[in-house]
């Protein structure tokens, strides 16, 4: 029995550590500069609205004026100003 | 971020508009292809940015992939600036002699300057320094701070308690502290004999003789002049000595300060103020301005010299500023009240106050304060025997 609980102890911890490498993880500095990591890749891209993948979700970020400083490896840089930042169900 | 751009400009980079076709799969094929690019802005759904040079082939083919045209619209960094620069050897060997003569100047020093000296003669610091071969234009000192500091002083002769030598870059700082010259102790001889007499009217309250003999006591009544303690004794033999008389001595008394000032002051007050920069480029005054003409005025000048890593280089910008003043009439009474009240407190600082009163009075465009107070003071002053026999023989 107690074996049995411990297997799905394991189990559990591992759907929950996925799902924290897979979340994504947004950084603010002001209004002025977004940092997410844990991004999937570019989904739409313009001066007032950038969409990024981030696993199940997507992520909205508007503004204006904005720019993408960085792009690399599940790393996003935006700068600009920003207004709003959303979180939407793929 | 500053090592990031000054690493990029080393490498060189390329600025690049990509239009038409899939932005979003576009920047997907660079993040893919794991292709350096920054700074991407969107421009009615152009896409600029900027990326490395040896990217530059690579993002070509992403664009292609995602059906848009990449146009190179600037190139930057130092690559390509050696390239244009080719032809211009010039350049290339003006910046190889600046750094040159960069390297070659470095090794001598540019100013010796004097730091925390205390009271040390800085005239003479530095002509014993520029002995040890400390001097604007010298070659820089293989000795280190220590042994430089243990020269200085020894070229001193003694007049240095502690020195220090910092060759900061090519500069070199002096400090310095002078030896402590040996304190000599007051002479312990007595003074010259004397009596203490009275300097004011009052009622003695303390007569405490140090040196001499009591020839009053408290609770009498003493006028000015006379005597509180002799300096003079009877032997045995009735052969007078003479000594110093000392003691403390306080009496009570009513004390009175009068002053008397005109009613109405002449002052000047400032009615405008006019700076006038003025240029000065070697030997050569360049004024910037002119002043107005006329009236009274008191002038000042402020100089800023430019200073590059303790050299006065010669140029600098003096500030030229005058003060123009017009007479006017004030009421004297404040201020005469205040002056009157700090001078009564400097005669009253030793002094204990028991009462007083201040009252003033205007006559004839003259107003007088007066001051009447109750106090203990100190009183005695010194008077020399000689003076007392001479009176006597008289």
């Amino acid at each position: 029995m107690k074996h049995l609980w411990n297997r799905r102890l394991r189990v559990l911890q591992r759907v929950d550590e996925a799902a924290a490498i897979a979340a994504p993880r947004v950084e603010l500095s002001a209004d002025k500069q977004a940092v997410v990591e844990g991004c999937g890749g570019v989904l739409c891209c313009g001066e007032t609205l950038v969409r990024l993948s981030c696993g199940p979700l997507v992520l909205e970020l508007a503004g204006s004026a904005l720019c993408l400083n960085h792009l690399s490896d599940s790393r996003v840089c935006v700068s600009g100003s920003l207004t709003a930042l959303r979180f939407v169900s793929a | 971020m500053l090592d990031f751009f000054l690493w990029r400009l080393l490498r060189g980079y390329a600025e690049f508009r990509a239009s038409g076709g899939f932005a979003a799969r576009f920047l997907n094929l660079c993040d893919a292809m794991r292709l350096h690019v920054w700074d991407l802005q969107f421009e009615g759904g152009d896409v600029c940015g900027r990326v490395s040079c040896r990217d530059y082939r690579r993002l070509r083919l992403a664009a292609g992939k995602a059906g848009m045209r990449l146009r190179c619209t600037g190139k930057r960094g130092l690559p390509f600036f050696l390239r244009r620069s080719r032809a211009r050897w010039g350049l290339a060997v003006g910046a190889a002699v600046c750094a040159g003569l960069a390297v070659f100047l470095s090794g001598f020093l540019w100013s010796v300057e004097t730091g925390d000296v205390g009271a040390v003669n800085e005239q003479a610091l530095r002509a014993a320094a520029a002995q040890i071969g400390l001097y604007p234009g010298a070659k820089k000192p293989s000795m280190n701070g220590e042994d430089l500091a243990v020269a200085l002083r020894r070229q001193m002769d003694g007049a240095l308690s502690w020195a220090a030598v910092n060759v900061r870059g090519c500069r070199a700082v002096l400090e310095a502290r002078e030896a402590a010259a040996l304190q000599t102790l007051p002479d312990p001889a007595f003074g010259a004999p004397c009596d203490l007499v009275a300097d004011f009217d009052g009622l003695l309250l303390q007569l405490e003789v140090h040196s001499g003999e009591k020839k009053n006591a408290v609770g009498n009544g003493v006028k000015t002049g006379d005597l509180l303690i002799s300096g003079t004794r009877l032997d045995r033999e009735g052969k007078p000595h003479y000594y110093e008389a000392r003691g403390v001595v306080t009496a009570l008394h009513e004390d009175a300060r009068t002053m008397e000032t005109p009613s109405a002051l002449q002052l000047e007050r400032v009615v405008a103020v006019r700076r006038v920069p003025v240029l000065h480029l070697w030997h050569l005054s360049l004024p910037l301005g002119v002043f107005p003409r006329g009236g009274t005025c008191t002038a000042c000048t402020r100089t800023e010299s430019a200073v590059l890593h303790g050299v006065t280089l010669p140029f600098s910008l003096e500030w030229r500023t005058r003060c123009y003043w017009a007479a006017c009439e004030a009421e004297a009474a404040p201020l005469a009240f205040d002056s009157f009240v700090l001078a009564l407190n400097e005669r009253y600082r030793a002094t204990r106050v028991l009462s007083g009163e201040v009252s003033a009075a205007t006559a004839d465009g003259v107003l007088t304060l007066t001051q009447r107070s109750r106090v203990i003071d100190f009183m005695g002053v010194k008077r020399p025997v000689a003076a007392r026999k001479g009176a006597a023989s008289d």
